[in-house]
Parts: structure tokens; C-alpha cells; sequence
């Protein structure tokens, strides 16, 4: 952006000046000083204007501030130069979504610009685009507009708290943070037991085998439960990005950025849960179903989730879907979380396929609430939609699948649902885990 | 009130720029838009025509004229409406044969309206700008606007109908015109 640009003349310092002289020779003509005067002011300013040439060239730019940004607001700093003799710098700030912003700053010293855009979109977004001109003193020379693009900002989803999220029925591992039901190296408690082989003599419990064997003719040992760690994948279906108003669903009128989309409740929903596990030790993989690479196996740790929360922010609808042969292969000791806006059929063929495999699903609905349209046929075309989804719904509730909302209204009732879950899993199996 | 009027009242968001203390757009707009008029109005209430008892069309059609003038500048703004202003107002002083100082109020009038019109081109309604763009315009306003008030002051004193005078100034209108025009 530093390559020189001429300065030209504008019309409308070129016209005043032409006006003034014209008003000065009628008045000369005529003999009017008064009328003669009225040009005076007019000519002077443009010769004033046309003798103070600017040189050189406006400088803007933005400082490096990275590529990844939090939802909400995405601020940058301009740097804006003016050319030297210049009176204003006058910059148009543009940013998708967003009605522009023009200011007029004074040219002399750089001038640092904090610019920012409110936006509830996550994901890859384009931000600032800025339009700048110099001018020079009396609008007399203007300068050819300079134009500089930001950087496109990744946009992180942001993870609400949840306290206990579903778990698979079975855990994986003699280690991490859950409770086994198998025997092992952990600090529960799971029996008294004679001594045998395999066993180590640091387990024997004195106490016990003075109660139960006052002649020590036999060694009683304490045994305790093995430690595990649950697994869970979440699969985004990311081959659709709807949002709230139905006259954007057919992709002719621009999303708003002030609205979260499907793929937007898709990304904090998967984002709070994936938190919600790492926090408790657990392994988190990510599967997306739009696009046809390889997924982020489960793994635990906070490196993991940062990983992680770069994929989800990364996933979005690539061109046509192809239609999935089979759904992606899971072990059936993980539990699955599907986020999608069952608005076709495909989520529930993956969803039937895993049910058969024994891989227990939690289907996160992420659909958001729509505006009210007017139109005839788009309110009857949204009923007929309506209607699949609902039928959707029951079919997966009718496989034992839990369908949880995630939208604006019913988000803070999720935390509540995804309890009555767990406390539901363990009404039905006092400990959790299974059996190898 | 409809989903699609909702969706469509509903404005999207601004970008935000944070600058210093700044003058609204709308501000220089409207002030751009009275400036003209006012010079308009300033020039016709002097002409011969106001004392006459049949200038109630002249009235009429002189504020017709203004407000066309003020509304064409609110929603168009530019050079034009400022210079034919300033052209009107010529006309209105040459047709005014006394009170000749009250032009001393009209030129810097007519300089200003022109100025800010250009500024008020520049920038939408909703644009800010800052003080310090003003104030140094300001500054070199203030010489133009002296300068005429002396060059004024002086022609007027020694009133320009004197065939030396016209043949000087005649000269010097050339001088400058060849100056200005000059590569």
C-alpha cells in the first residue's frame, strides 16, 4: 500500500475557481465593485487550494494482531498516514454484514484507528475493508482512493458451562478419571478378599485378616476398582448453514451477522461439551461430516480442545454434500454427539446404523428459532419441513436417542436435560461402565 | 407487523471507528444546505423589487427558488447549487443599485456556503468529522474571508466605475485566470 499515487485536481475546486473568475469579470465589465467582490473570496480560495499540491501518498495499514478472534467483537488497529501537504484523510471502514463507517481525521501526524464489528458469527469471517483519500487544503486536489483489505479472522466458538454431560456405557482404559467396574489399581474400594495369586503384599490388610483370621492361617487383601476414561465423538453436520430468516435459506440474500446460524449453535454446543469433557479428563474426537478428511481422533487435554475448537471453527457446508456410503466408523465404547438440523433424512440413517452397532447418540438439534414469514408458501413450505423434522424427532426418540435442543431459548434448559440424562444412565446402571 | 417487514426494518449493524471529538455529517449537510439559501434570500431582500407593492410573486418564487436550492442540497450535495447560488446572488447585487456594503456580508457568505458544500460532498450523514479537519480549514478560511473583507472595504471605497479601474481590473481578472489555468 505505499505504491505513489498522483494527485489530480477536483471538479469541484476547478469549478468554484472558474465561477469566481467569471463573477469577477462581469463585475469588471460592468464596473460593480460589489459584484466584483462576490467572485473575490471564490478565486482566492482556489488559488490557494491549487498552489498547496500535495505529495506523496496516504499510507494505511493494519496492525498483526493474529488470525483467531472471540465472538463477539472483532477489533483491529488502522494506521493511517497522510501524505505530506494533505488537509484530511477521509476513510470509509466496510465490513460484511455491517453498514460502513466514514470519518474525516485530520492529516499530520499518524493517526491510530481502533475499528471493530459486533458479530455473533463464528467461524472464517471477513472483516474490514477500508476505503481511504487524501485530500488537499480546500478540497482543492484529491487523491486516488487507496484500498486495503484485513485479514480474514478466525472466530473461536466460545464454550458455555456445563456441569455433567452424557457418557458412554462403557469406558475405555485402566486409567483416568471415572470409575471402573473392573478391578484394578484405583482407590475404591471393591472388596475384602483371601490372598491369592497376583496378589501384592503391600494390598493386605492387616485388620481385616486379624478380624477374619485370628491365627493367620490365611492373608486377606483389599481389593479396589480399576480406573477408566470415557470417550466421545462429536459429529458436526456441517453440509448446511441456516439461519433464522427463511428468506435466506435459499442462499440469494446474505446471512445476518447479528444472528447465529445453525453451523453457529452447532460450533458452541459442540464447543461447550467438548469442554465439558476435557475438563473432566475425558477424550474428545470431532467428525465432520461436510468434508472428507481424516478426523480428530479422541484425545484428552487442554492442547486437544484447542485443536478441537480450531476444527469446529473451521467446519463449514463445502459446495455439494456427497451422500455418505457409510457413517463414519466409531467403537462402540465412545459415545456419539450428533449436531445437526435434521432438515433431510441423513442424520437419521447414521443415527439408525450406529443404534445397530450399540454406540449410544445424543442428537443435538441446532436448528434456530425462526422469524415468522409472511409469504404464503414459504409458511406452508417451513409447515411440510416442520412436520419431517417432527417426525424425524420421534423416530430417533423411538430408537432411545435423546434429542436436545440448542437454540437462543432453549439453550438454558440444556444443562438441565443433559443432568436428567445422566442421572437416568445411572439410575439404570448404578456404576458406570461395563463389562470386558 | 409481518416476518419480511420485520426482517427488513431491522438495520444491520455499524462498524465502529473510534475517533476524537467529531462533527456529525447531517450537521454539515444541513448547514451546507442553509448557507446558499440564506445568501439567496440575503441578496434578494436588498433588490428594488421587495419595495415595490407588486413583489408579492417575486416573493413567492424567490423562496420557491431558496427551498428548491436548501432540499436539492440535502439530498444531492455538491458544488453546483453553492456556485448557482452565488451566480443568483451576483445578479440580485447587480440589480441592486444602492447599499452596496451589505455585499461584504454576502461574498464570505457565498465563500462559505461553497466550502462546506464541498465537505458536505465528501461525506454521508451519518460520517464523522473531526474537529481538527475544521479547525484547519478554518484557518485558512478566515484569510480568504479577510482578504475579501479588505479587497472589498477597498473597492468599494474607491468605487470601481472609474474607466482606470476597469481597465486594471480588467487585467488583473486575465492575470489570474492565465495563473490558475496555467500548467
Amino acid at each position: 500500500m505505499t505504491a505513489s499515487q498522483p494527485w489530480h485536481p477536483t471538479r469541484a475546486g476547478a469549478l468554484a475557481c472558474a465561477a469566481g473568475v467569471v463573477v469577477l469579470a462581469v463585475g469588471v465589465l460592468l464596473g460593480r465593485a460589489d459584484a466584483a467582490l462576490m467572485g473575490v473570496p471564490l478565486v482566492l480560495g482556489g488559488l490557494l487550494g491549487h498552489r498547496s499540491l500535495p505529495s506523496g501518498s496516504t499510507d494505511v495499514s493494519f496492525d498483526d494482531v493474529g488470525p483467531d478472534a472471540d465472538p463477539g467483537t472483532i477489533a483491529e488497529t488502522l494506521r493511517v498516514r497522510a501524505a505530506d501537504g494533505a488537509a484530511s484523510v477521509q476513510v470509509r471502514v466496510y465490513a460484511p454484514g455491517h453498514r460502513p463507517a466514514v470519518v474525516v481525521v485530520p492529516a499530520g501526524e499518524p493517526r491510530a484507528l481502533e475499528v471493530r464489528l459486533d458479530s455473533v458469527r463464528t467461524g472464517p469471517n471477513h472483516t474490514f475493508e477500508v476505503y481511504a483519500r487524501g485530500y488537499g487544503d480546500l478540497g482543492a486536489h484529491a487523491e486516488d482512493t487507496r484500498v486495503l483489505g484485513a485479514r480474514e479472522r478466525l472466530v473461536l466458538p466460545e464454550a458455555s458451562r456445563l456441569q455433567r454431560v452424557p457418557l458412554p456405557t462403557r469406558l475405555r482404559g485402566l486409567t483416568g478419571p471415572r470409575r471402573s467396574r473392573r478391578q484394578g489399581d484405583g482407590t475404591e474400594l471393591r472388596g475384602i478378599h483371601p490372598m491369592g495369586p497376583g496378589d501384592r503384599m503391600r494390598r493386605v490388610d492387616w485388620r481385616a485378616t486379624a478380624r477374619m483370621s485370628p491365627q493367620l492361617d490365611q492373608l486377606f487383601v483389599r481389593r479396589t476398582l480399576a480406573t477408566a476414561e470415557a470417550g466421545a465423538v462429536l459429529v458436526m453436520d456441517s453440509r448446511d448453514d441456516v439461519g433464522p430468516d427463511l428468506h435466506t435459506w435459499r442462499g440469494s440474500e446474505p446471512l445476518r451477522v447479528d444472528e447465529a446460524t445453525s453451523l453457529d449453535l452447532a460450533r458452541h454446543a459442540a464447543a461447550s461439551i467438548a469442554a465439558a469433557l476435557v475438563a473432566n479428563g475425558d477424550r474428545v474426537g470431532l467428525e465432520d461430516l461436510a468434508r472428507r478428511r481424516r478426523p480428530l481422533a479422541p484425545a484428552a487435554g487442554q492442547r486437544h480442545l484447542r485443536r478441537i475448537l480450531h476444527a469446529l471453527a473451521l467446519s463449514a457446508p463445502v459446495g455439494e454434500p456427497a451422500a455418505r456410503l457409510r457413517p463414519p466408523q466409531l467403537s462402540n465404547d465412545v459415545i456419539v454427539y450428533l449436531f445437526t438440523t435434521l432438515l433431510d433424512d441423513a442424520p437419521l440413517t447414521l443415527v439408525r446404523r450406529w443404534c445397530e452397532q450399540g454406540v449410544p447418540v445424543v442428537v443435538v438439534d441446532t436448528l434456530p428459532g425462526l422469524h415468522p414469514v409472511a409469504e404464503r408458501h414459504l409458511r406452508l413450505a417451513w409447515r411440510i419441513t416442520s412436520m419431517e423434522r417432527a417426525d424425524r424427532t420421534r423416530e430417533l426418540e423411538a430408537l432411545g436417542v435423546p434429542v436436545v435442543r440448542w437454540t437462543g431459548q432453549e439453550r438454558v434448559r440444556t444443562a438441565r436435560r443433559f443432568e436428567e440424562l445422566v442421572r437416568g444412565a445411572e439410575r439404570h446402571r448404578p456404576v458406570v461402565g461395563g463389562r470386558r | 407487523m409481518s416476518g419480511r417487514r420485520q426482517t427488513l426494518r431491522r438495520r444491520l449493524p455499524r462498524v465502529h471507528v473510534e475517533v476524537g471529538p467529531a462533527l456529525p455529517g447531517w450537521v454539515l449537510r444541513v448547514t451546507a444546505a442553509l448557507l446558499p439559501t440564506l445568501l439567496v434570500v440575503g441578496a434578494f431582500v436588498r433588490t428594488p423589487a421587495m419595495a415595490s407593492p407588486r413583489s408579492t410573486p417575486f416573493v413567492a418564487v424567490g423562496l420557491a427558488a431558496a427551498a428548491a436550492l436548501a432540499l436539492s442540497t440535502l439530498r444531492w450535495p455538491g458544488v453546483w447549487q453553492p456556485i448557482l447560488a452565488v451566480l443568483a446572488s451576483v445578479v440580485m447585487v447587480i440589480l441592486t443599485p444602492d447599499d452596496r456594503w451589505w455585499v461584504l456580508v454576502l461574498a464570505p457568505l457565498g465563500y462559505l456556503g461553497l466550502r462546506t458544500a464541498v465537505l458536505a460532498a465528501a461525506v454521508p450523514w451519518t460520517a464523522r468529522v473531526e474537529w481538527g479537519v475544521l479547525a484547519r480549514a478554518a484557518r485558512t478560511d478566515l484569510l480568504v474571508v479577510a482578504v475579501t473583507f479588505v479587497i472589498g472595504c477597498l473597492g468599494l471605497v474607491l468605487d470601481g466605475d472609474q474607466p482606470a479601474g476597469l481597465v486594471l481590473g480588467s487585467l488583473a481578472v486575465l492575470g489570474l485566470a492565465w495563473w490558475v489555468r496555467r500548467p
